[in-house]
């Protein structure tokens, strides 16, 4: 399949239109971003001011819908690091033109679900007791625990996602230096580095970027393990599973992947990037998407058959609970968008159809913080005692925060996008014929 | 701050031409010249008989340590500050497994970062000629050379293809 309808020399005048003056549709989707944020804000500094009252946890449910946003967040940062570091190793080339998108928006979620466990604290000012360090109460955090091994993946993860995405980004800042005047030189000047793009620069730099991609795509999987862990190594039932970390790590790939795409289809329109970014890579996008649902479809039925064959009456009474009992929209809301509404996709037709696949991916995004919830909250309402059970609401407050958390994902990208290129520049370069004089070609067929 | 090397700087359009150029100086014992390309291409690692890069021993070096550094780090506090739970192990090499793993990646590609700032020299004012186009759509080579010689290197170069050619 040959995708490659464009020239070497026009790459860079395309890609760094985005870069040009702003108009007015952007300020008003930054608008809008920012307007979630300071309703998130306003509802955070309430809680602050008057206490965790204003959220709806309570005796038994004490995990709800901030722990749920911050799996999810988590969750949609996997597509990042899985497209850009998984692919890279295999070479796939439909990854070039997508790849700092995803990275970028795994930035940008991982910040969005570092906030959660600070707000759902309640003492956000005490967060950083999570870390360990000497004090002079010469306590030290405890290593067993699955929280403490959260904080360590979740802050690898973000440390090493920020490393490979800006050292990414370094020859394509170069490539705006060059052309930039003014005050925007001087700024693309340093934190461009120093690029000049020798093959000195580039041996070491390929170099090291194949380095980073080894060890990022190990990363990727033990992330979500580790958040599944958070509840898995617990004993409370439908939480004790020894399939959540394979289980949590698909759910999180599909959720990202569906959310690249949710984001790649109208920036392509926005920016009349349809030469670069071709359906041939929405088609590619769907397919992963398709087989992450098939996995995570699986799991849900894997789950549902250990309850019934493990014959241990808790288990299975939390499942029928979750199907038919009083948190049955969310389970039913999750079977639909996740298991159903991917349906679909099976076929190519519908693959290359962006309209519709805009809206599967949107109901994917929904489906997967529905999935979230049915597993944090059921689990916690309805454990082993039935004088302790008790219902939660996800209050006002919970929700104008999570409505803050897209404002706040979303803002960060918008502002991404007008000063970085959201397509590499090198890469999409790396995939075309270079200028030659002779009638020899490099060989680029897509693989 | 470094002063600039003096030299001769030559651009090229074409991809082949520069290849062709480079093999053609190289074997005339210009094996000290510099070349620029937007993009990494295999075919450099031919003409400019490339080693391998150095950074992976920093790389294998920053994941040694951060290896150790985890299970270490964690033991340590652990007996440091003895918190029984549920009769475990104070000291549980299993759970502190997760640790390691993790500091073993994060100080890998920290120190993968180091090794390419410094053998890619970055963080430094530029030393050598340069053209903006160089990050666009064209070639570079830049043949390292006294004043005195800047005739009969320019000519050189342009025998070799080079489509413009500059000095100080």
């Amino acid at each position: 399949m040959k995708e490659i309808n464009f020239k070497y020399s026009e790459i860079n005048k395309d890609i760094l239109r985005s870069l040009e003056k702003p108009g007015l549709g952007w300020g008003l989707l930054v608008g809008i971003a920012v307007t979630c944020v300071l309703i998130g804000g306003y509802c955070w500094g309430r809680q602050l001011r008057y206490g965790m009252g204003l959220a709806g946890l309570n005796h038994p449910v004490g995990w709800g819908v901030y722990i749920t946003d911050f799996v999810f967040w988590v969750g949609i940062g996997h597509a990042g690091t899985l497209i850009s570091a998984i692919l890279f190793l295999f070479r796939a080339r439909w990854r070039n033109a997508i790849f700092r998108s995803a990275e970028a928006m795994t930035i940008f979620a991982v910040m969005t679900a570092g906030l959660f466990p600070v707000i759902h604290v309640g003492r956000a000012w005490l967060a950083w007791w999570l870390f360990p360090y000497p004090n002079q109460r010469m306590l030290w955090v405890n290593f067993r625990s699955p929280l403490l091994w959260d904080v360590f993946a979740v802050s690898t993860y973000f440390s090493v996602s920020v490393l490979f995405f800006s050292l990414g980004l370094v020859p394509d800042v170069a490539a705006i230096r060059d052309r930039a005047k003014g005050l925007r030189k001087k700024m693309y000047t340093f934190l461009a580095l120093g690029w000049t793009g020798t093959t000195e620069n580039w041996r070491h730099y390929m170099a090291g970027y194949g380095f980073l991609a080894a060890l990022a795509t190990p990363l990727v999987l033990s992330v979500h393990s580790v958040v599944s862990w958070d509840f898995a190594v617990s004993l409370v039932p439908g939480w004790h599973s020894t399939i959540f970390a394979p289980y949590f790590v698909a759910g999180a790939v599909f959720s990202g992947i569906a959310m690249v795409a949710t984001i790649l289809i109208p920036y392509r329109k926005i920016f009349k990037l349809e030469k670069y970014l071709t359906l041939w890579h929405f088609d590619m996008m769907s397919k992963l998407i398709v087989l992450t649902s098939s996995i995570v479809a699986y799991s849900y039925a894997t789950e549902y058959f250990i309850a019934w064959y493990g014959d241990d009456s808790f288990e299975s009474f939390i499942f029928w609970e979750r199907t038919f009992g009083h948190y049955s929209i969310p389970f039913w809301a999750m079977i639909f968008c996740n298991c159903i509404a991917p349906l679909p996709l099976w076929f190519p037709k519908v693959r290359r159809h962006l309209p519709t696949l805009f809206v599967i991916t949107i109901f994917i995004n929904i489906g997967m913080w529905f999935e979230r919830f049915n597993i944090i909250v059921s689990s916690l309402a309805q454990d082993y005692d039935p004088f302790a059970w008790g219902w939660y609401i996800p209050s006002m407050t919970e929700m104008g925060i999570t409505l803050g958390s897209f404002g706040w994902f979303f803002m960060w990208f918008f502002l991404f996008i007008k000063f970085f290129p959201a397509m590499a520049i090198t890469e999409m370069k790396e995939i075309c014929d270079p200028p030659m004089k002779g009638s020899t070609h490099a060989h680029t067929e897509v693989a | 701050m470094s002063a600039k090397k003096s030299g001769v700087l030559a651009v090229y359009s074409h991809f082949d031409v520069l290849l062709d150029a480079v093999k053609s100086l190289r074997s005339q014992g210009h094996t000290d010249l510099v070349v620029y390309s937007p993009t990494p291409r295999h075919e450099f690692a031919e003409v400019m008989e490339e080693k391998p890069s150095p950074v992976r021993l920093f790389t294998l070096l920053g994941g040694l340590t951060g290896c150790t550094f985890g299970y270490v780090f964690t033991s340590f506090t652990s007996l440091d500050w003895i918190l029984p739970t549920s009769g475990k192990a104070i000291v549980s090499p299993q759970a502190f497994t997760v640790i390691a793993f993790e500091l073993t990646i994060l100080f890998g590609s920290i120190m993968t970062i180091v090794g390419i700032s410094i053998f890619s020299k970055l963080f430094r004012k530029r030393d050598m000629p340069y053209d903006e186009r160089f990050t666009d759509d064209k070639f570079g080579i830049f043949l390292p050379c006294e004043s005195s010689s800047y005739d009969e290197m320019s000519r050189l170069l342009r025998e070799n293809g080079a489509e413009e050619i500059s000095h100080d």
